[in-house]
């Protein structure tokens, strides 16, 4: 048996592939939502670690800051400047100061050297003296005339009386920022003066601590953004981040010392972590701006973005194949099967001339093919067997026919009257069976006689044989078409022979001209025979039960063997109906339908 | 004015000498001679009261530099309780006064200046001496004297002459934290002093005429009272205060 180009377990294998690619997309696509979940989470935790590392940066600034003013604020020279009172004197000491500390101090040469120190060291840099009072000795750049007190400055009134700085400050002088520390400048256990130092809160300083601490650092001081290191930002987006770092939860930063916000920047979505720059003011703790570290949520989960892009194609895929496979599969299966089906009641309904279609290439394919070869068998076999039947048919109706030619012979030779008419009877009864057996074959159905056809046929061979005598005697037919089953055909033409024959010979015992009239109809299932003839009629007493002529005995068995009504009325002549139901009725004799 | 060691011939140096003893000697006499005879001049006196300096409170770690840097801030600092006064004729041409040839010195000691505060009178030298084992400087950034002597070795001296009155901060330009303030006094000045814990001060034999009172005190703590002597034996001040 040649084995299905394309088996049903492929199909239902691809089909069940199918749906395990979905399954797996679904569990891909929790995976990634955990996995999504995780980054979050991860970058919250690096943002800690961030942050941390972003304290101990500002620790080591404000180390760098203190170290180097505490260096500028111990110079001989410096303190003999301030001692002086004059600001051009210090003011003349402060720029070589700071000229000298360049080549010291990565903090200020940080500061100083990526922009001209020629054009302004002010822009770079903060360096201010106050005398005991606060009020300005000197500074970088000249000496604000209005000589306000700067005591109030944070820092400044402590460093005047003597204290060192813990943390740096943040103080706006002119348009700019800065990170300030204050420190006092002693002479001999004395306080003569305070110096502040400090540098300014800038891009640059946002970009270094954002390349060391990989991720984008941004200045909120002042309720305004002051610097960010992440680029081309648009002011929506700075409005954005300002409006995000404003409406930041004080509660969590109160309790747990930094918060994170979401924000939509730049088209992206971003995470953000707020470290208040905590001041200390006296007793109380001031914040005074947020450093924020801001991550682009879009740009860390954009590998598992393209991760769920594909997750999400390949679960279309899986979709797509799944239906697609759904529909042929069953398909497939169900109309093989529908057509199968279809087949076989047709086989039922004696229909063998119709095969299958075979259009799958699987099992069923085979399947169909197998079962049509087995109809075809059948049908072959089907035939050789009505071949022999119809050869029997004839072989019986011969033999009938010798018989019934014998009985002809011998009747004849028969002088006696009533030898000859038994004879011709018999004759008469075989010739009518052997009429039965040569339609059948003829027909070629050995089910369905159609016995209008059967009647006149008889009624003819009847006419035949008496011809002689009742020459005169004319026969009107009147017969519906109606196929009637071998069983019932047989007993029902030998009646129908008796009562044709009773006709012709008993209505009309003396010959002369008549008519007898025979009508054969269905009438609500059942069918309806009547032989009328217009002759002397039956005596008065004259009982079906009770006729003991071998006509009428007939008659009663074989309307017996057919469950038949038969009635005889004697008016003018006689009418015989018989009336019985008609029956597909299913016989030893009508084995030879397969059904 | 700022002399070579070697120019200042030895035997100019004993005469000075001696004439500061007499000088002295002759003070003594005139002193006692005033408690028994009628003096010949006024007496002024009177007491400071020294508003007190600030201490500083040096945070534990903050004040590192300080410490390496200042040399012995553990030793207590007493100059900051001496008030210098001196009293200055209103008379630009004040006779009477006597040309001193008063040499002073300001040493450099454990790393400090010796005295801390010193009075001096417009003119005069002040010799500073290096009296450490290591190399010191003296240098000042005051308008009034811009100087800067240089570094010198162990017992090496200088002398630096002050023509012009005004008060003068001298520091070291290794040691930063040693700090000296010398007053230059004008030359109208008639006497000087300066004044121990006990805040009082006295100046006999002042003659008549119209004179400031002059008071100074570390950390930029000035005072100035006019004082006038004529037809007066005695003139008793009141209390002053000397603030920061």
């Amino acid at each position: 048996m040649e084995s299905p180009k394309f088996p049903i377990r492929w199909k239902l294998l691809s089909g069940f592939i199918g749906l395990a690619l979905l399954v797996l997309v679904v569990v891909l696509f929790a995976v990634s939502q955990i996995l999504d979940n995780r980054i979050r989470e991860d970058i919250n935790s690096s943002f800690h670690e961030a942050g941390k590392i972003f304290e101990q940066l500002q620790d080591v600034r404000f180390r760098q800051l203190r170290q180097t003013a505490t260096l500028v604020a111990d110079m001989p020279y410096m303190k003999a400047a301030i001692s002086t009172g004059d600001p051009n004197t210090i003011n003349q000491q402060i720029r070589q100061e700071l000229v000298h500390l360049l080549h010291f101090d990565p903090l200020i040469s940080d500061t100083l050297s990526s922009e001209s120190l020629t054009t302004s060291l002010d822009s770079v840099g903060l360096v201010m003296v106050f005398d005991k009072n606060g009020l300005p000795l000197g500074q970088l750049s000249d000496v604000d005339p209005a000589k306000i007190s700067m005591s109030n400055k944070l820092g400044v009134q402590k460093a005047l009386e003597g204290q060192h700085p813990q943390q740096s400050y943040i103080w706006k002088q002119g348009e700019n920022y800065f990170n300030v520390i204050t420190i006092p400048v002693f002479l001999q256990d004395q306080v003569i003066a305070a110096l502040s130092l400090g540098y300014p809160i800038r891009n640059r300083e946002a970009e270094l601590l954002a390349q060391v601490i990989g991720y984008e650092v941004s200045y909120y001081v002042d309720d305004k953004l002051l610097t960010t290191s992440i680029d081309s930002l648009l002011p929506k987006d700075r409005r954005v981040l300002s409006e995000g770092i404003e409406k930041a939860s004080l509660d969590e930063i109160n309790r747990r010392g930094s918060t994170t916000i979401e924000l939509e920047m730049k088209n992206q979505q971003w995470l953000v972590y707020l470290v208040p720059m905590v001041q200390k003011v006296s007793q109380s703790v001031k914040i005074s701006g947020y450093y924020a570290v801001a991550k682009s949520l879009t740009q860390a989960l954009e590998p598992l973005h393209q991760l769920q892009r594909v997750i999400y194609l390949i679960g279309l895929g899986g979709i797509l194949i799944a239906i697609v496979l759904g529909i042929t599969l069953t398909r497939n299966l169900t109309r093989p099967i529908n057509r199968l089906l279809d087949g076989i009641k047709r086989i039922e309904n004696d229909d063998y001339d119709h095969p299958v279609s075979v259009e799958s290439r699987d099992e069923f394919g085979q399947l169909t093919r197998t079962f049509n070869k087995l109809v075809a068998n059948i049908k072959e076999n089907l035939r050789e067997k009505e071949t022999l039947l119809a050869e029997i048919h004839h072989r019986v109706k011969n033999n009938l026919a010798v018989i019934s030619g014998l009985l002809q012979l011998e009747s004849s030779n028969v002088e006696e009257e009533h030898t000859e008419r038994i004879l011709k009877n018999s004759q008469l009864r075989i010739q009518s069976m052997a009429t039965v057996h040569e339609m059948l074959y003829e027909a070629q159905n050995f089910n369905n006689l159609s016995f209008n056809d059967f009647i006149k046929k008889m009624v003819t061979s009847i006419h035949d044989i008496y011809k002689s005598a009742y020459s005169d005697l004319s026969v009107d037919i009147e017969a519906e078409d109606i196929d009637l089953n071998v069983n019932q055909a047989v007993p029902f033409g030998l009646m129908v022979n008796e009562l044709v024959t009773n006709a012709f010979k008993h209505a009309y015992p003396d010959g002369g001209s008549g008519v007898v009239a025979i009508s054969f109809f269905e009438e609500e299932g059942n069918v309806v025979l009547t032989v009328e003839d217009e002759g002397m009629g039956l005596d008065d007493d004259f009982s079906l039960e009770e006729s003991e002529s071998l006509g009428f005995s007939l008659i009663k068995i074989l309307s017996q063997q057919i469950d038949a009504d038969v009635t005889v009325e004697s008016e003018h002549g006689t009418k015989v109906t018989v009336v019985f139901e008609k029956k597909d009725k299913k016989g030893s004799s009508s084995s030879l339908n397969l059904n | 004015m700022i002399g070579k060691t070697s120019s200042i011939p030895l035997v100019k140096y004993y005469s000075s000498r001696v004439t500061l003893l007499a000088f002295l000697l002759f003070l003594m006499g005139s002193l006692l001679l005033s408690q028994h005879a009628m003096a010949q001049g006024t007496t002024v006196q009177g007491s400071v009261v020294l508003e007190r300096a600030q201490k500083p409170t040096i945070e534990v770690g903050g004040g590192g530099y300080q410490n390496k840097f200042g040399g012995n801030t553990d030793k207590k600092d007493n100059s900051l309780d001496d008030v210098l006064v001196w009293i200055e004729s209103q008379n630009k041409n004040q006779t009477g006064v006597k040309e001193t040839t008063n040499r002073r010195v300001l040493n450099q000691l454990d790393k400090r200046f010796k005295p801390r505060l010193m009075i001096i009178r417009e003119g005069d030298v002040v010799r500073i001496l290096n009296s450490d084992p290591v190399y010191h400087n003296v240098f000042s950034l005051s308008k009034t004297k811009r100087f800067d002597v240089g570094r010198r070795s162990p017992d090496e001296f200088q002398d630096v002459q002050f023509n012009k009155p005004g008060i003068i901060d001298v520091f070291c330009d290794i040691h930063s934290d040693m700090h000296a303030v010398i007053v230059v006094a004008s030359k109208q000045t008639v006497a000087m002093q300066k004044l121990d814990g006990s805040g009082k001060f006295r100046f006999d034999e002042i003659p008549e005429g119209e004179y400031t009172l002059h008071f100074y005190a570390l950390g930029d703590r000035e005072e100035s009272i006019e004082v006038n002597t004529i037809d007066k034996n005695n003139v008793m001040l009141e209390p002053i205060r000397i603030g920061s």
